[in-house]
């Protein structure tokens, strides 16, 4: 059904499907393209950079307001340690620490 | 290589009299091999750009300038694809508007205008259609690498960045398909009572 290639062993079409092929690549012309191609590719690529930088800008600003939040979230809730841990204990294991602080205190003095 | 590694790497670095270089050198034979891809010549100019447009915004993915031509049909090839299937679906859609009757008659006004030359270009785009009509658009693309544009195995295993005989396999079922509709249509021709290959008027 093949006919194979001698020499480079790779295997083709029989002749006459070989001769369509060959009358569709004779069947177009060579192109040498217009004098507009270059001019037209520059625009396009610069039109393709300009989406890019915009694109890259808008996601830069997006960022910056991002961490501006980010920023601004972390000192409304933050309040400084000092306001709370000289006057009331923070954690279970100090409540139980304090309890039993006072209750020695007491047990003292009774006795 | 049509031009020096140097060139290459120059345009590279984002030098554009360098890239300007690198497309007028390789144009023509793009121009070419697009054609050949995708059968329609006032197209050709479009996809071309197309592909020097995702070479330049590619070009510091490429890892050496020896590639590069392998490189460049590739990015060809996925252009011509990306094109016949847009093609593809623009054309499904069109047919589905239109009746039967008035796409025979767009057909018939079609065909009046065309002059013998582009009849017979026509003609012969059509029945390689036909032949390939069978066969998955990437494989067409390939066989029309391999048997209208004339590259090698050893070619296309650049191009495709797979081994020779995956390619082999491909080939070998494409053009299976690719008998099976010749022998058909020389079948419809001999009952129709005309030639299968068009010849020239």
């Amino acid at each position: 059904m093949f006919q194979r290639n001698s020499g480079r062993g790779e295997e083709s079409f029989p002749a006459e499907v070989q001769g369509v092929f060959h009358a569709y690549r004779d069947s177009l012309p060579d192109f040498e393209g217009s004098p507009e191609f270059m001019p037209n590719l520059w625009e396009r690529i610069e039109g393709q950079r300009k989406v890019t930088y915009s694109f890259r800008r808008i996601a830069n600003g997006f960022v910056t307001v991002s961490a501006a939040l980010c920023m601004t979230f972390a000192v409304a809730l933050w309040t400084p340690p000092s306001a709370t841990s000289s006057s009331t204990p923070n954690t279970y294991v100090e409540v139980l620490a304090d309890d039993n602080a006072d209750e020695g205190a007491a047990d003292a003095t009774a006795i | 290589m049509l031009v020096e590694f140097d060139l290459i790497e120059r345009a590279r670095s984002g030098d554009s009299a360098a890239f300007n270089g690198v497309v007028t050198a390789y144009r023509k034979r793009i121009f070419g091999t697009i054609a050949r891809l995708i059968g329609r010549p006032e197209d050709v100019e479009d996809v071309a750009q197309d592909v020097f447009l995702r070479l330049y915004f590619s070009l510091d993915q490429l890892r050496t300038p020896e590639v590069f031509e392998p490189w460049l049909y590739r990015l060809t090839v996925n252009a011509a694809y990306d094109y016949l299937r847009r093609q593809r679906r623009r054309h499904e859609s069109r047919l589905s508007d239109l009746s039967e009757q008035q796409v025979l008659m767009a057909d018939a006004a079609a065909g009046r205008v065309a002059d013998l030359d582009q009849n017979h270009r026509k003609r012969t785009c059509e029945l390689v259609d036909e032949l390939l009509s069978g066969v998955s658009e990437q494989d067409r693309i390939l066989l029309k690498l391999k048997e209208v544009d004339g590259k090698s195995l050893k070619e296309l295993e650049g191009i495709y960045n797979v081994k020779e005989n995956a390619l082999k396999v491909r080939l070998f079922r494409a053009r299976q398909r690719v008998l099976k509709a010749f022998e058909a249509s020389k079948q419809n021709a001999t009952n129709r009572g005309s030639a299968t290959v068009p010849r020239k008027a």
